[in-house]
């Protein structure tokens, strides 16, 4: 056993030094397969990447005011903007959804950033709820702040004690003390919470010619055409831009086209990747066959001659079969390593992973794999015995 | 120590049977000198496979050390071709690439023996066969006399029972022919039973026995 793998390994150096193009097509082979799975999964990564910063199925329009205190008319987002992008979005025929609420059901989610919005609006501090980024900081990732705890019931806002955390203030403060006195009160007024009805807001335009707020959330269904995104965030964008200037749109509608994008991209990759992958597979399978077979043939005369002087199948057998695993497996690593190299070039949307040890894993265990079939494949065939081919070599 | 009794090989080509040894009948004892000669084609060479256990028998009966050895497995017959027999071939058949020594050596490889034994063995080998001066030459370099010298060399490694001699020096000029016979007969004086296939009358000195094939049968 131990003089089998010496001389398959005596045998692995001299096809090194001397049939060095045995292992050539296999790393050429090898890089493009690399390359091909490195590129698939390079995309599919920056594709959850995408997807993690993003909820899966919905697409946002995110319009923020620069600066709420610029001298300007607008200097906010106002009533009068949410009554001109209404008429856009029936224009453009899309279902628009404001954090997850239809416009049909005449609901409209603002932000407050700042106290002095909803003064504008006509609203005191005892009708209205000021949650301010030191709140907002124990709430959670979500900007919408108290809504993730509460539930709209009727004209009222029922708030899930329960769901909020009080542990998360650290110490008595201003804001604390105010959602402590709304929670105490369990049930809070629609007037007084931050998600307003439209008729309230109609009703408040009534009484305040303004309303001023920070921003504006569109989320659109997954299943509206990407084409028409882009129109329509246009529109908005350019309404927007005039009437208030200083605006500044957030990059969710970049990312939502970026992903379709990605997307479309991804399945042109794949459908493409698999015919390559099944065209390379062809052609690494025959490769590896024609290795192993052109080992064979080269090491026929001294396998025979072994077996004349008394080793046995077996140890044949293993000495082949090292013989054909390591010089297949050379070329299967070179391609590998090549790959590393060689993917970056191809394209600059590759993004080639270079510390993905299970893709490392799979590859190396699926050449080691092929190479093992390929070899008892060809040991099996090489059934013979010694006096056939002894006289005839 | 060698029995064959109606000894039967057929080779099977294109759907019909080929005869090619027939009904042979041999015995040979331990310290023989045994030459088989006949013509090209009479069966000498598969006679010496089936000898060496190389090639199987078709029917018959084959006996080595009073063992009966008509039907063995590969295993089995590589174990006699290890242990019993060692083989000399007329095209030499040393693997390129190796040394003298190694190819020496390589016997003993598969038998299990330490590196440093069968190194020590395969030199003291080739210093009886005169080539201590080339251990470390690779095989294709020799000259086709030192070549077969190897060969011998190499046949001898496991110290076998009996070594099969096939033609071998059928390529050698007269110079070596007359070294390797000499060696061989060298050998058989130091008590190894020979075994040698040959259509060269002149070598038929050196044996103490010779038997003749003719179409598939021995006669004495």
């Amino acid at each position: 056993m131990k003089y089998s793998l010496e001389r398959a390994l005596f045998n692995y150096t001299q096809n090194l030094k001397k049939t060095y193009w045995v292992i050539v097509q296999l790393i050429v082979g090898c890089a493009v397969i690399a390359c091909c799975l490195n590129y698939s999964i390079s995309s599919g990564e920056r594709y959850i990447e995408l997807m993690s910063h993003i909820e899966p199925n919905q697409y946002r329009i995110d319009a923020y005011v620069k600066n709420i205190n610029a001298d300007n008319d607008y200097p906010a987002i106002c009533y009068s903007d949410y009554i001109e992008l209404s008429a856009l979005v029936e224009d453009a025929d899309l279902s628009y959804i404001a954090y997850g609420v239809t416009l049909t059901e005449k609901l409209f989610y603002l932000v407050f950033a700042d106290s002095c919005h909803y003064t504008k609006l006509g609203l005191t501090d005892n009708d209205c709820i000021y949650v301010g980024e030191s709140v907002a900081r124990f709430c959670g990732d979500e900007p919408c702040f108290l809504t993730t705890f509460c539930k709209l019931e009727n004209d009222s806002i029922v708030l899930d004690n329960a769901a909020f955390s009080w542990e998360a203030f650290p110490a008595e403060t201003e804001e604390k003390i105010v959602v402590e006195d709304l929670y105490s009160r369990n049930t809070l007024l629609i007037e007084r919470c931050i998600l307003i009805p439209a008729h309230l807001i109609n009703h408040t335009m009534e009484t305040s010619e303004e309303m001023l707020v920070t921003g504006l959330t569109f989320k659109i269904p997954d299943d509206t055409d990407i084409a028409r995104i882009r129109e329509i965030k246009e529109r908005i964008c350019l309404f927007l831009s005039d009437r208030h200037g200083d605006f500044e749109f957030a990059a969710s509608g970049e990312q939502t086209s970026e992903i379709q994008s990605r997307m479309n991209d991804m399945k042109i990759n794949y459908d493409s990747f698999l015919w390559i992958s099944v065209f390379l597979m062809i052609i690494v399978a025959l490769g590896t066959i024609g290795n192993a077979l052109i080992i064979l043939l080269k090491r026929k005369r001294s396998l025979v001659i072994s077996l004349a002087v008394g080793a046995t199948p077996r140890q044949l057998f293993l000495e082949f079969f090292c013989e054909v695993f390591l010089t297949i497996q050379t070329g299967i690593l070179l391609g590998i390593i090549i790959s590393i190299f060689v993917t970056p070039q191809l394209s600059d949307t590759f993004c080639v992973v270079k510390n993905h040890v299970f893709t490392w894993l799979i590859m190396i265990t699926g050449g080691a794999l092929t190479a093992f079939l390929v070899s008892a494949v060809s040991c099996l065939l090489f059934r013979t015995e010694p006096s056939r081919t002894i006289h005839g070599i | 120590m060698i029995e064959m009794v109606n000894v039967k090989k057929d080779y099977r080509l294109n759907g019909q049977n080929i005869p090619v040894l027939n009904d042979v009948n041999l015995r040979i004892d331990d310290g023989e000198f045994c030459a088989i000669i006949g013509r090209s084609g009479c069966g000498k060479t598969t006679l010496l496979n089936i000898l060496g256990f190389m090639d199987s028998l078709t029917s018959g009966l084959y006996k080595f050390d009073g063992l009966d050895v008509s039907r063995t497995t590969a295993k089995e017959a590589a174990g006699f071709r290890q242990n019993k027999t060692g083989y000399i071939f007329q095209s030499f058949n040393l693997i390129n690439g190796l040394t003298a020594l190694e190819n020496v050596a390589m016997p003993l490889g598969y038998a299990g023996v330490a590196k440093k034994h069968r190194t020590e063995r395969a030199f003291e080998l080739l210093m009886r066969v005169g080539l201590e001066q080339k251990i470390h030459s690779p095989v294709q370099k020799l000259s086709g006399g030192e070549q077969q010298r190897v060969a011998i060399a190499r046949a001898l490694a496991a110290s076998p029972r009996v070594v099969l001699a096939d033609e071998p020096t059928g390529n050698l000029d007269e110079e070596n022919r007359d070294i390797v016979m000499n060696l061989l007969s060298d050998i058989h004086n130091a008590g190894m039973t020979i075994i040698m296939v040959t259509h060269d009358m002149e070598l038929t000195r050196y044996a103490g026995r010779v038997l003749r094939m003719r179409e598939g049968a021995i006669f004495e």
